[in-house]
């Protein structure tokens, strides 16, 4: 049932993957001309192919697909919990840098209060479904 | 001087030794990465509940005898 699981994870991952490997290629096509498309979705191609086939053989490539056992998942998580805090400080103090400049970037007040509401709200549903 | 609570020993590299088998066999006959056998092994990982009775059940022993909590001093 694990294994089972974890294919249909991988399978998930997978379609994740391709889907920003496109969004990359259209976005950066669409903005900058078709070879910066390519190029864009070419690198993206490139590390969906790392995570596919390098993850058999790889406990490094495990953790950073969330693919794998226990083990390699609970590292995942934790290497996304130290990204995702040191991407929430930043743009926050970011923010805060542009107030105290007396020019305050509503973009970033965005990112800093969607950070913010993302995490109290995982915090909130993983405190009553842990 | 205060007591760290949460530390947990193992036996799993005596048992295994013991059975003659290697780190990726065991690791394949309770589904996981050899990876985490030695992590398991050196104490760097703590596995969950269900591994941990994977490992008891293929030495066929209780886990208490695989696991072990003690108190280390930090």
């Amino acid at each position: 049932v694990e294994e089972k699981d974890s294919i249909t994870a991988w399978r998930a991952d997978l379609a994740w993957y391709l889907g920003i490997t496109a969004a990359s290629g259209l976005a950066f096509g669409i903005g900058l001309g078709p070879l910066a498309g390519v190029l864009a979705a070419a690198t993206m191609l490139a590390f969906t192919l790392l995570l596919a086939f390098g993850r058999r053989n790889s406990d490094a490539v495990r953790v950073i697909g969330g693919s794998g056992d226990e083990r390699n998942r609970d590292l995942y998580t934790r290497s996304l919990a130290i990204a995702g805090g040191v991407v929430g400080l930043t743009v926050t103090g970011w923010y805060l840098v542009t107030v105290a400049r007396g020019e305050p970037d509503s973009t970033l007040l965005v990112l800093t209060l969607l950070f913010s509401a993302t995490f109290v709200g995982s915090a909130i549903v993983a405190s009553r479904t842990g | 001087m205060t007591r760290k609570l949460d530390t947990v020993q193992n036996s799993v590299r005596e048992h295994r030794q013991g059975r003659g088998i290697s780190q990726a066999a065991l690791a394949d006959a309770v589904g996981v990465s050899r990876q985490t056998i030695n992590a398991i092994e050196t104490g760097r990982y703590l596995p969950s509940l269900p591994l941990a009775f994977a490992l008891a059940g293929y030495f066929g022993t209780a886990i208490e005898d695989l696991f072990e909590p003690s108190e280390g001093e930090a």
